[in-house]
């Protein structure tokens, strides 16, 4: 189980594209799962209720999306998965460096980090690097 | 103020004045009525006065007629009679006449007031008052009536008025032998009988007509003397003269006062003197008319005082009502303007509480406006740092990409994603632009609009779901059917409604869309209900009426329609709320709020 698995969520394709393609180029062996918003995260979460195998690492949640936004999918996700944190760290990345939803995250204790877009490359060989330390 | 001065002033005055008028006239009359009834008793006491005046007078003709008369010679009876005269300034001649009318006996006071004898002797026997006296017995006393005296057929110069008082004289065989005759000059008693005050008129008439005493010189004893007085016929002697033909009276007329009373001397001595030792008996026919004339020239003088009172009083009142009356009318012109003044500033205050209270409601609606534009331009902002930064985030990264690229494949790879970008920015700014008119408009034309007809109109867009039945569009507009609002959004926000409910029906029943206008305390509402699939507000409320939020992934939709109609509303002060239970429908309520103040 050495493979990091990194959930995106958001509805920006071109986000998903940039970022998948770094996280590739920092390792090919990281196993990444898009989903276009927080509904469609949130129902694969709920049809693989069951399996354990599906936790991911590292979830990359977006605030902003039309169905069930960020808030609203850690929501969602507390009632389903409570202790989901303790093996996901789940970080807001987003275009907004809004006070609001600055104040917001904070009061999730589930987060692990907030990022305002673009998410440079570092950052995200930063995070694989710490991921792969904690194994 | 003069004239509300003067008003008052008559007010006060006139009422005040004809008390005083009626008061002072009461006083008059009383003080007239007080004269009258003195003036009513004086001349009656005058009757008294001329018995007490003529009594000594009777009793010293009696005593002489009882003391025998001898001889004319007899020295020591005339001695006697001189001594008895001497004392009695008043009595003139004492004589006595035989049966026959002759003087037998002559004393007489001279111009030097000395008794001396005459001696030469008159025959009076035809004079009147011998032939009246001539039959007397003892103990009768005759009086003759008041006239000038007379001495050997003519008017003794200058005039002399008197009475004679006779009485039977006897020798001392007690033979009557003729009368004795005692002159008494008159001057004293017609003046104590005349007295009178100052300024009226006294008449003393005797029952032959002649004015004994008169104001003129010339009427007293104008028939003796034989002249013709042309004041005689004067009103005041005419009156005179016909009062002198009726009984005793008293009245006060015309402001002038006329008493009249007789006296009946003999009869009076009578009455008056009733002492048992005296047995004298009056005889004759002696009466005086007493008239006295008070004229109103001098009623009109006593009464001065009252009348000086009535006009001192009138002027004082006069000055001291017109002062009081104007520092009234000043007083109460102050206070009127103090009172003017007071309600002035009363209104003034007024205007400035009404004019806070409006400044204070335009603050609120200010305020109000503000706080929309709060949550707009945060909605903006919301906006500015979702939806366009992560579009120009995306190119940076994708201009890295481009510089970075190690061969064409992964250019060509990343052109298509350029390509989204733009596109997605495209409709990012034409979105935005909708959304930032509808915020900017400053004056938004509104007007007063038939809803039935923007219904009706929205509805006919939407034929192709109406046609097959299969959705309906219902109106109750009963409450209210004209609202004044901008046209352009009216239709907008109905035709957004009605897309939304065809969009979101449920096809397990039969779909509608139900437009209901009511009132809640005057505000205008307007409630659009459908039975369609509904939204899940736990889960979705905050973000409703937000900008490309989508609730439902079976329809098409870029979730701007409730967000522009959330806009457009409060661009006219009108508010949207919403109820909604997943699988049963939505109910949106619209508040129109007085559109009045919108800029």
């Amino acid at each position: 189980m050495n493979k990091t698995t990194f959930y995106l969520v958001d509805d920006d394709d071109v986000y998903l594209f940039i970022t998948k393609k770094i996280l590739k180029m920092i390792s090919p062996d990281i196993t990444i799962r898009e989903f276009t918003d927080g509904e469609e995260a949130l129902d694969f979460f709920k049809e693989n209720a069951f399996d354990d195998n599906i936790i991911p690492d590292v979830i990359l949640l977006d605030l902003n999306m039309p169905y069930l936004d960020g808030w609203g999918f850690l929501n969602e996700m507390n009632k389903l998965h409570p202790d989901l944190a303790r093996k996901t760290k789940i970080y807001i990345v987003t275009s907004s460096d809004n006070e609001e939803d600055l104040s917001s995250a904070e009061n999730f204790k589930e987060l692990a980090g907030y990022f305002v877009k673009p998410i440079e490359r570092e950052r995200l060989q930063e995070l694989c690097e710490s991921i792969l330390s904690d194994k | 103020m003069v004239r509300k001065a003067l008003l008052r002033f008559a007010l006060l005055f006139f009422p005040l004045l004809i008390i005083a008028l009626f008061w002072s006239n009461m006083q008059l009359k009383e003080q007239n009525n007080t004269l009258f009834m003195h003036e009513k008793g004086k001349l009656e006491q005058k009757t008294d006065l001329a018995v007490e005046f003529i009594k000594p007078i009777v009793s010293g003709v009696h005593f002489w007629s009882s003391f025998p008369f001898d001889s004319a010679t007899d020295t020591s009876y005339s001695e006697k009679i001189i001594r008895f005269m001497e004392a009695m300034p008043n009595y003139d001649q004492f004589r006595i006449l035989d049966t026959n009318g002759i003087e037998k006996l002559r004393l007489e006071r001279n111009q030097e007031g000395k008794i001396i004898p005459s001696t030469i002797f008159q025959d009076k026997s035809d004079r009147y008052y011998f032939i009246e006296s001539k039959k007397l017995t003892a103990n009768e006393v005759y009086i003759s009536k008041l006239d000038l005296n007379i001495e050997h057929g003519h008017l003794e110069f200058p005039f002399k008025p008197v009475f004679r008082c006779i009485a039977p004289i006897y020798d001392s065989e007690k033979v009557k032998i003729g009368v004795v005759i005692i002159n008494y000059r008159a001057e004293q008693f017609i003046k104590m009988l005349s007295e009178h005050d100052k300024g009226s008129l006294f008449f003393i008439t005797d029952h032959y007509g002649e004015f004994v005493s008169a104001p003129h010189d010339s009427a007293e004893f104008a028939l003796q003397k034989g002249v013709k007085w042309s004041g005689m016929s004067s009103p005041v002697y005419q009156q005179v003269k016909a009062l002198e033909e009726q009984k005793d009276t008293a009245f006060l007329a015309n402001n002038e006062i006329w008493i009249t009373t007789t006296i009946h001397l003999e009869e009076a001595y009578k009455t008056f003197v009733k002492s048992p030792s005296h047995n004298v008996q009056l005889v004759g026919n002696t009466s005086w008319k007493l008239t006295h004339y008070i004229p109103s020239s001098l009623l009109e003088q006593r009464n001065e005082p009252i009348y000086r009172g009535r006009m001192l009083f009138g002027t004082f009142a006069f000055i001291v009502l017109l002062v009081l009356s104007l520092v009234l009318a000043n007083r109460d012109a102050t206070k009127e303007k103090l009172h003017k003044r007071l309600n002035q500033s009363h209104q003034e205050l007024k205007k400035a509480q009404t004019d806070l209270e409006e400044k204070y409601t335009d603050l609120k609606k200010v305020s109000e406006k503000l706080q929309t534009r709060n949550s707009q331009l945060r909605e903006f902002n919301y906006l500015i740092s979702h939806n366009i930064r992560a579009p120009i985030t995306s190119i940076s990264t994708l201009t890295d990409m481009y510089e970075d690229a190690k061969s064409m494949e992964e250019v060509h790879e990343l052109n298509p994603k350029l390509k989204k970008i733009t596109q997605t920015l495209s409709n990012l700014v034409e979105d935005l632009l909708q959304y930032v008119r509808i915020l900017n408009a400053d004056k938004i034309a509104t007007k007063t609009l038939d809803l039935k007809e923007i219904i009706e109109e929205s509805a006919a867009l939407f034929i192709e779901a109406t046609d097959q039945k299969t959705f309906v569009i219902n109106t109750n507009l009963e409450a209210w059917n004209t609202i004044t609002f901008s046209s352009i959004y009216l239709k907008s926000i109905i035709q957004n409604l009605i897309s939304n409910a065809i969009k979101y029906r449920s096809h397990e029943r039969d779909a509608y869309i139900l437009f209901k206008t009511y009132k809640e305390k005057g505000v205008h509402k307007l409630e659009v209900v459908d039975n369609g699939i509904g939204i899940d507000l736990s889960k979705h409320g905050k973000d409703i009426f937000k900008l490309y939020k989508r609730f439902h992934k079976q329809a098409s939709g870029k979730g701007m329609g409730l967000f522009i109609i959330k806009s457009q509303l409060e661009a006219l002060n009108a508010t949207i709320e919403i109820k909604s239970e997943k699988g049963v429908g939505t109910i949106f309520t619209i508040t129109f709020n007085n559109i009045d103040n919108h800029e």
